[in-house]
């Protein structure tokens, strides 16, 4: 029976089996000074310029840093400049870069340097992600649209470490700006030795606090402290690993089985499961800066009275505290309240009990001639999730009092916002996080020439005061600007927003130093291990 | 045979266009596109994208580049995920997919062939009812429930393996279980059903009357004839495998083609997507051939022409 045939057979059997078993990738887990993040998704690139998605933000900010930086509450501080002057009209900024700013692979970083990185990031033949971020800088919005060429960008090198940048106009957030990982100089030497190969590991250079070692794509990245870091001293933490996965039911598991030491989002679901075993200082949840609103199509539902009515029935108390069980924020105004000194403009109709405005929205709704019997109908669309899904059905028994029939439609995420783009939608669900801390970063939303203008919101005066106010250096006054806007837009009902975000992060108690700040930026550098 | 074999390739050619042609333009048909986040780009910023990937072009122009272009082997780089080009993402993802479906139709074949072979040579026993039992269990529980469950008891509860990853050989032991399970149950009723078949036969009952061995009988004899439907099937479970590990790949955080299939899918991360359709729809046909071809060479009555 067993002849040789057989047994070299099953030799080669053997030795297939093996090899499929092992030759996988293989990895020695020394937990040792290593953190272990999940950034639920895949980043869109490590190039500073052509990464999108908050969860690449979460590994570029670790990495890559700029002229300022964020401290561990999220307050601007320097970074790879260590001084800077603002000339009186607030349209010319002078930074003095660190003496002993490198890169990653020993060679100073100098002044020339940002001003490749600068132009680069708006040439439009490199079509970076982030080119309107740097629009208040004079001349990158005529390169970027091809008007006119590199030379017409104001960002100029004094000296080799002195650095100037002109603006288009005063921009009091500018400094908060440059926080923005799209502001990370990139490594002249090793991108045009490498092309678009400069971001593989290996050829990879870096000037944040870590330094990419290995990227399996979709699956994880590496990094281990950068040495050539200012701060490398102050660095507590030797390694970290980002895992790019999406899924936050199994991450959450994950946790659980102590494979991770941070998520970055948790399912909503399952917030007072995850509460009541794991306390308050592990699932973290905090203001954000921003909104969770319902678009109303202005063309298609053009009677504002309708559009307030619907406002008013909405009850955004028991949306945050019974339907969504997480905090969230009530919301009566787009611009939430944290983003202080910013006082925003509240609905006045706020403080009347919800019965009243009920029976306000009902009555508004019977002068405009609807009743049981001639109800509106009118469609809502929201991207498929379990929480929208949840608001939807809540929002659709509200309306139904004031004699409006909601459908709702739900479509995957790309489908649903294409289709709000195109118009082709009543009401559309959508969500805005600020990508700076300034209200102008909600406010512009309502611009009549923004794609993501989706009510089609077109109002010539709001446009003309919001792009005044930018000029406006004094805050105290440009803030009352947008309080205006915040009022005029509010009363247009454009929208309805419902609640401001929270964000919701899982920290175990192996990491310390984690604070809670309203941009959600928790950089490594500031977490320590416990032994 | 070998006629017949070249003519079967060259009908893969013809096929595999009309797959490609078809996916392109339904993928270019479904709404979206890649740069459509739930933050809008700047119309310049946008428009300068598009162009430098060429999706400004009229869309049979940019199916004229597609086709060369992967006449040529390139399949372009992914839109979204810059750093990669499609082919690195691909070559990767099939390495890890093969890796996990190998080792699930493996132990498929091997499980359901002793299962459904005991199953029927102690027939109507316990031992029996509870093979056929599982196996009923396994056809209907979908992997998508499958694996939480496993998840749930022999990684959170029991602690023997992790949840999810891909970082060595204890991460592909529930994945592939998970993607092998219903496979096992559906070759169990298989094997089960033709091996009473053959133990019935006659020249099974000249061995018994010839007084041989009963594991020699059932091992040796039987098992020849019996394992054929089992062979038939291997086609479709292969093609099941790898459907199924779209999702057991999702799960499981594993990176290779169906996860990549899936998100891309989601982003409208078009070369990406293609490229996975084009592999998917070249692996099936190829698998279905060598099954084929197997099957002549196992069973002496087909006759390949």
């Amino acid at each position: 029976m067993f002849n040789t045939k057989k047994i070299a057979l099953l030799g080669i059997f053997v030795v297939a089996v093996g090899y499929f078993i092992f030759g996988g990738s293989k990895q020695k887990e020394s937990l040792d000074n290593t953190l272990r993040i999940a950034v639920t998704g895949q980043p869109e690139s490590l190039d500073p310029s052509k990464a999108l998605g908050a969860w690449t933000g979460y590994i570029l900010q670790d990495i890559q840093t700029g002229l300022v930086e964020k401290d561990a509450s999220g307050h601007v501080v320097p970074g790879l400049a260590k001084s800077w002057s603002i000339s009186k009209d607030g349209k010319t900024y002078v930074f003095k870069l660190r003496e002993d700013a490198k890169w990653s692979d020993g060679i100073p970083i100098t002044a020339e340097d940002f001003v490749y990185s600068f132009k680069r990031a708006a040439n439009p033949e490199e079509a970076g992600k982030w080119v309107s971020l740097y629009y208040y800088i004079k001349g990158v919005k005529d390169y970027a649209s091809g008007k006119a060429n590199a030379d017409a960008v104001k960002v100029e090198a004094l000296d080799e470490k002195t650095l100037k940048i002109e603006l288009e106009a005063p921009v009091g957030y500018f400094l908060g700006m440059l926080t923005h990982y799209a502001f990370s100089p990139v490594p002249k030497h090793i991108v045009e030795q490498y092309g678009n190969d400069w971001v593989k590991p290996g050829n990879y250079v870096t000037t944040g606090a870590y330094k990419v070692t290995e990227y399996k794509a979709g699956s994880y990245i590496k990094a281990v402290k950068n040495e050539n870091y200012y701060d490398a001293e102050n660095v507590a933490i030797e390694n970290v690993i980002y895992y790019l996965q999406e899924d936050l039911t199994s991450l959450t598991q994950r946790f659980k089985n102590n494979e991770i030491d941070v998520i970055r989002e948790f399912p909503t679901e399952q917030y007072e499961s995850l509460l009541s075993q794991y306390g308050e200082d592990v699932v973290r949840v905090s203001p954000w800066i921003g909104v969770y609103y319902y678009a109303l199509n202005i063309e298609k539902l053009d009677n504002v009275k309708v559009r307030e009515a619907m406002s008013l029935a909405i009850d955004r108390e028991f949306i945050a505290e019974k339907v969504l069980g997480v905090k969230v924020f009530p919301a009566y105004s787009v611009v939430p309240s944290n983003m202080e000194p910013y006082k925003p403009y509240e609905y006045t109709w706020k403080s009347m009990a919800y019965e009243e405005r009920l029976a306000k929205a009902k009555k508004i709704m019977e002068q405009q001639g609807y009743s049981e019997n001639n109800r509106l109908v009118v469609e809502l669309a929201y991207n498929t999730q379990e929480d929208n899904k949840k608001v939807a059905i809540a929002v659709a028994d509200m309306l139904k009092s004031i004699y409006v029939e909601l459908k709702l439609v739900n479509r995957e995420v790309t489908s649903h916002y294409a289709t709000l783009r195109s118009g082709d939608f009543e009401v559309g669900r959508a969500g805005w996080i600020a990508d700076y801390e300034d209200p102008s970063a909600l406010m512009q939303i309502f611009l009549s020439y923004t794609s993501s203008n989706y009510s089609k919101y077109e109002e010539n005066s709001f446009d003309s005061m919001y792009s005044q106010a930018t000029k406006v250096t004094d805050e105290e006054a440009r803030f009352r600007i947008y309080r205006q806007l915040e009022k005029k837009v509010l009363e247009a009902y454009p929208i309805i927003p419902i609640y401001h975000y929270s964000d919701k992060n899982i920290v175990s108690d192996r990491v310390e130093g984690w604070v809670d700040n309203i941009s959600d930026i928790h950089l490594t550098k500031y977490l320590r291990l416990k032994k | 045979m070998f006629a017949y074999i070249f003519r079967r390739v060259l009908i893969i050619i013809p096929t595999m266009f009309v797959i490609i042609t078809l996916s392109f333009f339904m993928m270019k048909i479904a709404p979206g596109s890649p740069f459509d986040g739930d933050k809008p780009l700047d119309p310049i910023v946008q428009a300068n994208i598009l162009k430098s990937y060429g999706l400004d072009k009229p869309l049979i122009h940019q199916y004229k580049d597609y086709l060369f272009n992967i006449a040529k082997g390139d399949f372009g780089p992914s839109l979204k995920n810059n750093d990669f080009t499609v082919n690195e993402l691909v070559s990767q993802g099939i390495g890890v997919t093969a890796q996990i479906g190998v080792l699930a139709i493996i132990l498929a074949i091997f499980a359901g062939v002793i299962l459904g072979s005991f199953a029927a040579y102690y027939q109507n026993s316990k031992l029996d009812h509870a093979i056929m039992t599982f196996a009923m269990v396994g056809i209907v529980l979908p992997n998508y429930a499958i694996a939480p469950i496993l998840v749930i008891v022999f990684a959170l509860k029991f602690k023997f393996f992790p949840v999810a990853g891909f970082y060595g050989a204890k991460y592909m032991v529930l994945p592939v279980i998970a993607l092998a399970l219903p496979k096992i149950a559906y070759i169990a009723r298989l094997m089960r059903g033709s091996m009473l078949e053959v133990l019935n036969s006659n020249f099974i009952r000249t061995a018994y009357s010839k007084g041989l061995d009963n594991k020699v009988i059932l091992f040796k004899h039987a098992l020849k004839p019996a394992i054929l439907p089992v062979i038939s099937y291997l086609g479709p479970a292969s093609v099941a495998v790898l459907t199924g590990s779209v999702v057991i790949e999702s799960i499981f955080d594993i990176p290779g083609l169906g996860k990549f299939f899936v998100n891309s899918a989601i982003n409208r991360d078009y070369p990406v997507v293609m490229s996975v359709v084009i592999l998917y729809a070249f692996l099936i046909l190829t698998i279905n051939l060598i099954v084929d071809i197997l099957y002549s060479l196992v069973d002496p009555k087909v006759d390949l022409k």
